[in-house]
């Protein structure tokens, strides 16, 4: 029977001695991003690698980074935190979350440390606004500032892109006529909410959230836009695998089939390679749709808006952030202070398909292209802050929800479905 | 048969010291239930303590019911149990129904090819994440073969982006899945059954369907609960074919997604707890129905 | 009530007939994902779909072998599911021993419960054993999975061992026991070569089960350095790209060593399940 215990304790020891791979070699900080250093798929991913290579080059200091899927980052940091789970030193943020980060108390008050540091002053207004909390504490640092616009086939829409929501209706049924798609877009999930429905609610008038952080979708506004979203459906101007899950609508825009794509701007950095109306295949990585627009078959519009109202480019952040309970914080900040540099984080936008956060990187040579010229109009003349919800992720979900319940279902009453949706979330934050 | 099997134990209580021979079944059963104490009956008793709380900021937070409260207010958790319901009640009667005639199939051979056994068996050995990948792949909207089959008949529109459809190939799949395993089960009944009780009941003049109805059937009746409450159960709890399939979208929200949601998206550790309770609940009433059939038998 | 030659001819090509309608529908899934994992990029998205490429390409396969899920997760997945198959047959064998051999006080109710807790799924202690691994710190290591899922799957181990131990005659044991063996060496010696099939079965389901597991290993591990294959799986779905060559190049990768393991040890599997090991 002894025999037999040792046995067993003998198998669990030699278990446990193939286990620890990673714990091995003890790195310097470890860090969370959306970005896969290790195997490196896109220009992101490329960043983040030779940011780290760098590093260590610079000062010697290793920086392992660990890779997290870009819909669950926020949340698997949060609740790493909460739980007391394995909270990284520094990681990757969309400030979009700040309202969330805030309320959960997630991350570590910068304010006294970003003031001091020398790039600070060369920070875009709007990129330090899109971390600092509604009492004025910076908990985050912000790195790039995408946006939201529409990207279309010059050939589908002869006469530029319709500057109302219902002025594409009538485009759609040119299309439709031919056997085409009027647009394509992501409509469910959070992704689809921000990207596609955030600029065509705030031109109605329709409100998200109030200042409390509470949920306020149920309105007549509200309903409006759901309805006009149910009508392109109905008539066909965009393919039903919008209100599938993942990123299978991009393709309708790819093989342009579909006229336009309401898009981010960093859509280019993925959606490739593209073929053209006219069949010419740009096939080059990144810079497909890019050489696509300066050979003039796709150009680009602000985001969809209903008319009368003003369309919103979406204020995103991208940034670090220091969690709590970050083991060595202090090397954290080194680490987000080379990356700071403004080479290297204009070398960040170019790569992630953004404006960089830094005045003077957005100077370099290429962000002065046609593209990113549009990009900033856009962002100047529309630029709206993205809807403050203590429970960001949860709130923007179940409302994506209720579109995506009520545009596959069309005898769902929407007025009802808001309704419930609403108090659902309302009683969650108390 | 366990008056003869209890002699050998008896002998070794002769040789061993007093106190050990009592004990002996009870060493050879300690590190089972070691293991199942700390990891599967602590956990149970602490997911009660953690649904009366609420996590803030690492600590928690005593809200006794509030948690069942919220919960049995909310409509989506309602229609998320209605999901799960739909879903495992069509699962379960086409597994059982097809898994039945595929043994009673394999049980007109008196040899099992191989050929046929691997190639039937090969969903078994996929996961349900591979299983939902691949699916989605066979159905998806412009370039799924499957799809692209049954477009004529849907007049164009995909499956896969309407919410009944969407349940339809989570559904398939999971049929897909566990149909090999049950109708092993099956034609491991089936070949029990012995050939002198269906001799007689075909001389009797029965028909080879009414003898299967009113012969076979009662006789592996018991493998079809097993079958039955296994796949009603796996059913209850899948998550991971729903979220390659279709991922977040409303229309294949059943309970074991919603949970995970709340608990790992969200980080609503105590609702998650709760729901974890309703769930322990429902799977437990599920259990103790089986275990009183089986005494019954 | 004989039947005619005839008859019996074509109810065996009916047979035959349907299953292998069957078989196709079990192997046209994996069949199509083996071809599109040879396409290209541009060929996975034309329309209308076709099934076998037309320029035969390994660029998903390289894509796959350079990517997490081939460096780090199908290492995790076999050390976790090998680990885990194996430590609970050897802990569920004495245990199925002593249900099997000896009658004590609570051995019903013991097997009851053990049998219950097969169907009460881990789904719904997850909440609770996250908890407890982020505060053990044990996040993000192969043991806590190796731990959970020896406890997940010591109760169905017990319940085919006991059928396969109940099914081997007791005459040799006493034997045995009168020449001064141990329970354990009784175990050794003699329960574990007459009981080899079952053990093999249980093993194999032990291990296809864990190869396959999904739920526990996406909540428990966040490090991509830890994760299995099924949650990198998901990684793939979840990041901006759709790709699905790649993916079906990801889920032939993950599907083909557990196949192997099947076909290798189909034969003990069959004979076992044929035999009931798993019965009401």
């Amino acid at each position: 029977m002894r025999r037999f215990y040792m046995f067993l304790l003998l198998l669990v020891v030699l278990l446990s001695v193939t286990v620890p791979v990673a714990a091995q070699d003890q790195p310097a900080i470890t860090v969370w991003t959306k970005f896969n250093s290790e195997n490196p798929q896109n220009s992101q991913d490329e960043w983040m690698r030779a940011a780290i290579d760098g590093y260590l080059e610079a000062t010697g200091n290793q920086v392992t980074n660990v890779f997290q899927a870009f819909d669950v980052i926020n949340s698997a940091l949060n609740l790493a935190v909460q739980a007391g789970g394995d909270v990284p030193d520094l990681s990757y943020v969309d400030a979009q979350f700040l309202g969330f980060y805030d309320y959960n108390g997630t991350l570590t008050d910068l304010t006294d440390w970003i003031t001091q540091q020398s790039w600070y002053d060369d920070l875009a207004p709007g990129a330090l606004a899109a971390c600092t909390t509604p009492d004025g504490r910076v908990i985050c640092v912000p790195t790039a500032t995408p946006s939201t616009l529409v990207y279309y086939w010059t050939e589908r829409y002869p006469d530029g892109f319709p500057t109302s929501a219902e002025a594409l209706l009538e485009d759609c049924s040119r299309l439709t006529d031919q056997g085409l798609y009027a647009l394509t877009f992501k409509g469910t999930e959070s992704f689809g909410l921000e990207v596609a429905y955030h600029s065509l609610i705030r031109s109605s008038g329709a409100a998200i959230s109030d200042e409390e952080g509470r949920a306020a979708w149920a309105n007549e506004a509200m309903v409006g836009v759901i309805e006009y979203v149910r009508q392109l459906f109905a008539d066909g101007c965009v393919p039903e695998i919008a209100l599938a899950s993942g990123f299978d609508f991009e393709n309708s825009f790819k093989d342009s089939t579909a006229g336009a794509i309401l898009a981010g701007t960093w859509t280019y950095v993925f959606s490739n390679p593209v073929t053209a109306p006219d069949g010419t295949l740009y096939d080059l990585g990144s810079d497909s749709i890019l050489t696509a627009a300066e050979e003039g078959q796709i150009a680009f519009a602000p985001p969809l808006a209903f008319e009368g109202g003003s369309p919103a480019a979406n204020v995103y952040a991208t940034a670090w952030a220091v969690p709590v309970g970050s083991p060595n914080p202090d090397a954290a900040l080194a680490f987000i202070n080379y990356t700071m540099q403004s080479t290297l984080n204009g070398a960040f936008g170019a790569a992630y398909g953004s404006l960089p956060s830094l005045i003077s990187a957005r100077d370099a040579e290429i962000f002065q292209t046609d593209y990113w010229v549009t990009v900033a109009e856009i962002m100047d003349a529309y630029g709206t802050p993205m809807p403050f919800l203590v429970e960001y992720d949860r709130g923007i979900s179940a409302l994506a929800d209720v579109f995506a319940r009520c545009l596959a279902d069309p005898s769902l009453d929407i007025m009802t479905t808001l309704q419930e949706a609403q108090d659902n979330y309302n009683a969650a934050i108390q | 048969m366990r008056t003869e099997v209890i002699a050998p134990a008896a002998r070794t209580q002769l040789r061993s010291g007093f106190h050990f021979r009592r004990l002996v079944p009870l060493w050879l059963l300690l590190p089972s239930l070691l293991i199942l104490l700390f990891v599967q009956f602590y956990p149970t008793a602490y997911t009660i303590y953690i649904s009366l709380n609420r996590l803030r900021a690492g600590q928690m937070i005593w809200v006794g019911t509030a948690n069942f409260e919220r919960l049995f207010r909310d409509a989506n958790f309602y229609e998320s149990l209605q999901k799960s319901f739909t879903f495992v009640a069509a699962t379960v009667i086409a597994t059982v129904v097809l898994g039945l005639l595929v043994a009673v199939l394999l049980n007109q051979r008196s040899r099992f090819n191989p050929f046929y056994m691997v190639m039937l068996f090969v969903p078994w050995v996929i996961s349900d994440v591979v299983a939902g990948t691949v699916w989605r792949w066979l159905f998806q909207q412009d370039y799924g073969l499957i799809q692209n089959l049954i477009s004529p008949l849907t007049g164009g529109t995909s499956l896969y982006a309407r919410p009944q459809g969407a349940m339809l190939i989570v559904i398939l799949a999971t049929i897909w899945r566990s149909l090999p395993f049950t109708s092993l089960l099956f034609l491991g009944a089936l070949q029990h059954v012995s050939q002198e009780v269906l001799e007689s009941a075909a001389l009797d003049g029965a028909s080879r369907f009414t003898s299967f109805f009113r012969v076979t059937l009662p006789i592996i009746r018991p493998t079809v609960m097993v079958a039955i409450i296994l796949a009603t159960i796996g059913g209850l709890n899948s998550v991971g074919v729903i979220l390659t399939l279709t991922g977040n979208i409303p229309a294949t929200e059943t309970a074991s997604v919603y949970l995970y949601e709340q608990g790992w998206r969200f980080g609503d550790f105590g609702l998650g707890a709760a729901i974890s309770i309703i769930m322990f609940l429902i799977n437990l009433i599920l259990t103790l129905v089986y275990l009183r059939f089986q005494r019954e038998e | 009530m004989v039947r005619s030659k005839r008859q019996k001819q074509f109810d065996s090509f009916i047979v035959n007939a349907l299953l292998i309608l069957v078989c196709l529908v079990s192997v046209f899934p994996v069949a199509y994902a083996l071809s599109t994992s040879f396409k290209g990029e541009t060929e996975v998205i034309t329309r209308p779909p076709y099934f076998f490429p037309r320029t035969w390409t390994i660029a998903a396969y390289e894509q796959i072998f350079r990517s997490d899920l081939v460096r780090y997760h199908l290492w995790n997945t076999f050390v976790n599911a090998f680990g885990a198959s194996i430590l609970i047959v050897v802990v569920s064998v004495p245990a199925a021993y002593a249900f099997s051999r000896y009658k004590f006080r609570g051995s019903n109710i013991l097997q009851l419960v053990i049998l219950a807790l097969i169907m009460i799924p881990t789904l719904t202690n997850l909440v609770a054993l996250y908890r407890m691994a982020s505060q053990l710190d044990l996040l993000n290591t192969n043991l806590v999975m190796i731990i959970i899922y020896v406890a997940t799957g010591i109760p169905f181990g017990i319940w085919i061992l006991k059928a396969s131990i109940d099914a081997i005659p007791t005459e040799v044991e006493e034997a045995a026991l009168i020449d001064g063996c141990g329970p354990l060496g009784v175990i050794r010696n003699i329960v574990i070569p007459l009981a080899l099939p079952g053990l093999i079965t249980t093993f194999l389901m032990e291990f296809v089960f864990y190869w396959n597991e999904f739920l526990i290993a996406v909540i428990m591990l966040s490090n991509n350095t830890m994760k299995t294959a099924t949650v990198g799986l998901l990684d793939f779905q979840r990041s901006y790209e759709v790709a699905y060559h790649v993916w079906m190049a990801g889920s032939i990768i993950i599907i083909a060593p557990v196949l192997i393991t099947f076909i290798v040890l189909r034969r003990q599997f069959f004979r076992a399940m044929l035999q009931g090991a798993v019965k009401g």
